[in-house]
């Protein structure tokens, strides 16, 4: 595999100084394409940005094969790493909109001791209580406020980048680990770490700060860890086990489900490898028993989720399946949600989202198959065996959900991929080393036939010290000609393929992001009212706002944006602007100024206008404009103060 | 070779921890958190002395968890281990008393004493052996 020899310092350095150089520029020109007001990364991103992409995975995927020290590799890989997963945190004005903006809303009341221990004790009922107390949204503002607290910084950055930059130093470095763990080689656990690009769903998983990101990342780790303690079977590697376990569950329960039914299962798997030597149909009978058990219990947690949040009606249905014909439910039990993209006719979706899970599929298989061939006993590695149930855990899991649930609480069909798109990666780089092998070979006998014929054809004298050079298929001392082919090839194949993955991750359609003149008109209204305040918007100025004071602040109060009395406000207001809703709005909180702010490209100029209009009309007085660019309008805040006396 | 080298000295310098010498500097490096987030809240501040902290404690649990591994992965699995053992004991300091800068110094100062202890049992069974 290798191309290099010793004594290639300086060809080694170079390689390094322009992957960094690259690297640079493209965390320049992300820098750049920082816009005001933004619908998606691709309509900021400049055109040049994603060949130079593919050059600078090129560039990374040579030093991968090449003999270079494995820490810098991996470095490198996690430069590159965080740079795929850092687009929306550096284009948008305020990271991608919508819920990482309500999870930074109520960090922010423990980062500003506006409340303290956490999110859960005011719920009624003990059980509900502890439903919330250990739902993700704690331990993510655990995370983000001691970070906050420890680099001196605002919550609001270390928020925004906890997901991106832990994933993007940690998921390659624990794709490496896994891969080792399984004892791939160092090179191909390298190749591991930069693979798991190849992955959509780990891209935008990674990119955006919620907690069930989070519980994918610790999911990840977990996994590492469990395979270690089922080699090495010491109680000290059980001790990894459970802090990771413990972060995956409270950073998200379909984490921490899909991590308690793979600890059952690599029980059964430990509790197989003992039996085996006794009876191997006992052995494998306790084995699928453990693996029924394991699949059942998502399907049943998320049934039985109501008991302690009343709220869930997740249940066991055949209603799903009868709404399906007989082929269409034949072909969704089979290629589940892929399915859905192929009857909608979305080819590339499917391409993109299904080649990797399904080369890492095939490598699996292969790895089971040689593994279980090349032992008499036709024992399989307990950690591959334990990989493969898992993807087969994941596989009936996701069927299940599918067609005989109903209410299921995530509605992507993306959620339970990821857990399965993490059990495949060591698979993928061990399917694209063998490739290279093989083209190798090809290209080794092709280019050695291909120069005899031409040889024997054309035996001119003057060109037969070239032929015989050719012939001999080295270019080089010990590198052949074949050999350079086959890895110019496939490195090409899977930079364009690891970018490809890149730009079909992030979203081509998206709302308006937050715009920057939101933002600073919230924080206008906060650093000029000292009185208690409310403000009424839609819902997209509450997602500024509460990133600044929190969500349902007393001292500077923003509903939620699902808060039905919140929608019901901003609605009479956008129909009929007057002070006495405001007035209304302000018993909340007992506020003394009220605002309510509009924004032109969110509600269409005609309506935008009309608002404005009326508002004179009912004299009520506007608070400050925000133009952008230089002379247009695009926010107005108007405002209602209390009388002194009143 | 001699950047690995240079991280395997100061690995083996400070998972010695001779008279508690890192020991002591991870809590003085608390001591100037607690100052930064009541008084000065300088962001430089808070990087440098946060990263002497993480580089202390990271290494402590490197050294205590991975000892058959290289200098380097054995940085970064300390390095994860502390990240989750932080978050792990912010959520219980935040559900059972505040995360204000009083319980972020206790975060700090659990997983620090947590994390010299296992370097400082690791060592012990080390020389026992």
């Amino acid at each position: 595999m290798s191309v290099n020899r010793k004594g290639n310092a300086s060809y080694f350095f170079a390689l390094k100084l322009l992957y960094l150089s690259m690297t640079v520029l493209l965390f320049y020109l992300l820098y750049l394409s920082r816009r005001v007001e933004v619908y998606t990364v691709w309509e900021a991103i400049p055109t040049a940005f994603m060949p130079l992409f593919i050059v600078t995975t090129l560039l990374l995927m040579a030093i991968i094969v090449s003999t270079e020290r494995v820490e810098y590799k991996l470095l490198f890989t996690i430069l590159h790493s965080i740079l795929s997963h850092v687009f929306m945190v550096v284009i948008f004005p305020a990271g991608n909109i919508g819920v990482q903006q309500t999870f930074l809303g109520k960090t922010r009341l423990v980062f500003d001791n506006v409340i303290s221990n956490g999110f859960g004790w005011s719920m009624p009922g003990i059980l509900p209580k502890i439903y919330i107390l250990f739902r993700g949204e704690n331990i993510q503002t655990a995370f983000s406020v001691i970070f906050a607290r420890m680099f001196g910084v605002d919550v609001y950055w270390t928020h925004l980048l906890l997901v991106p930059l832990l994933w993007g130093i940690f998921v390659p470095f624990i794709a490496f680990m896994t891969s080792k763990t399984l004892g791939a080689s160092e090179r191909v656990s390298v190749l591991s770490s930069l693979v798991v690009s190849l992955f959509p769903t780990t891209i935008v998983w990674g990119a955006t700060s919620i907690a069930n990101s989070l519980g994918y990342l610790f999911f990840f780790c977990f996994i590492y860890s469990l395979l270690k303690y089922l080699k090495s079977n010491k109680v000290k590697d059980l001790f990894l086990v459970i802090p990771f376990f413990l972060a995956s569950f409270l950073s998200h329960y379909l984490a921490g489900t899909v991590a308690f039914a793979m600890f059952l299962l690599a029980n059964g798997v430990k509790t197989y490898e003992k039996e085996k030597s006794e009876s191997q149909l006992r052995a494998k009978l306790a084995l699928l028993t453990s693996f029924t058990f394991s699949a059942s219990i998502l399907p049943f947690a998320l049934a039985y989720r109501r008991f302690f949040y009343l709220w869930a009606d997740t249940r066991f249905s055949l209603q799903p399946l009868y709404e399906l014909s007989s082929s269409e439910a034949f072909f969704s039990a089979l290629l589940g949600n892929y399915f859905d993209f192929i009857s909608r006719e979305a080819y590339i979706t499917t391409l993109v989202l299904g080649v990797a899970p399904l080369i890492g599929l095939i490598g699996m298989i292969y790895v089971l198959v040689t593994s279980a061939r090349r032992s008499s006993k036709t024992s399989i590695d307990p950690c591959v065996l334990l990989l493969a149930l898992g993807v087969a855990l994941i596989a009936i899991n996701d069927r299940i959900l599918k067609l005989f649930m109903t209410n299921v609480p995530f509605v992507e069909p993306d959620r339970l991929w990821v857990f399965r798109d993490f059990l495949l990666v060591p698979f993928v780089a061990l399917f694209i080393v063998g490739t290279i092998l093989e083209t190798r070979a090809i290209f080794d006998r092709v280019s050695k036939n291909v120069f005899s014929i031409l040889q024997k054809t054309f035996s001119l004298s003057k060109f037969s010290n070239a032929f015989s050079f050719f012939t001999r298929g080295h270019l080089i001392r010990d590198v052949s000609l074949g050999s350079i082919l086959a890895y110019v090839l496939i490195l090409t194949v899977v930079s364009s393929w690891v970018t490809v993955s890149v730009y079909y991750a992030y979203p081509h359609w998206a709302p308006l992001q937050t715009t920057s003149y939101e933002l600073e008109a919230v924080k206008y209204i906060d650093q000029n009212t000292k009185e208690r305040y409310i403000v009424v918007g839609d819902q997209w100025i509450i997602f500024a706002g509460q990133m600044f004071v929190g969500i349902n602040n007393p001292r500077a109060f923003y509903f939620s944006h699902i808060d039905p009395h919140g929608i019901s406000l901003f609605i009479q207001m956008k129909t009929n602007v007057t002070k006495e809703t405001l007035i209304e709005a302000m018993k909340i909180n007992n506020a003394t100024v009220a605002y309510f702010i509009i924004e032109k490209p969110r509600m269409g100029t005609e309506t935008y206008n009309d608002i404005i209009n009326k508002a004179q009309q009912n004299s009520l007085q506007t608070y400050k404009i925000f133009y952008y660019p230089k002379d247009e309008e695009k926010l107005r805040i108007f405002y209602y103060e209390k009388p002194i006396n009143g | 070779m001699k950047n690995s080298s240079v991280l395997m000295s100061l690995q083996n310098q400070i998972t010695r921890d001779q008279k508690f010498a890192f020991t002591i500097l991870s809590y003085i490096t608390i001591l100037l958190i607690f100052v930064n987030m009541l008084l000065i809240n300088s962001p430089a501040i808070g990087v440098v002395t946060s990263a002497i902290y993480l580089l202390i404690n990271a290494t402590y649990l490197g050294h205590a968890l991975f000892r058959e591994e290289n200098a380097f992965v054995k940085f970064m699995l300390g390095l994860l281990l502390l990240t989750v053992i932080l978050g792990l004991v912010g959520w219980a300091v935040m559900i059972l008393y505040n995360l204000n800068i009083i319980g972020a110094v206790m975060v700090l100062s659990i997983t620090s004493s947590f994390a010299s202890f296992l370097n400082k049992k690791v060592k012990s069974e080390n020389v026992g052996q």
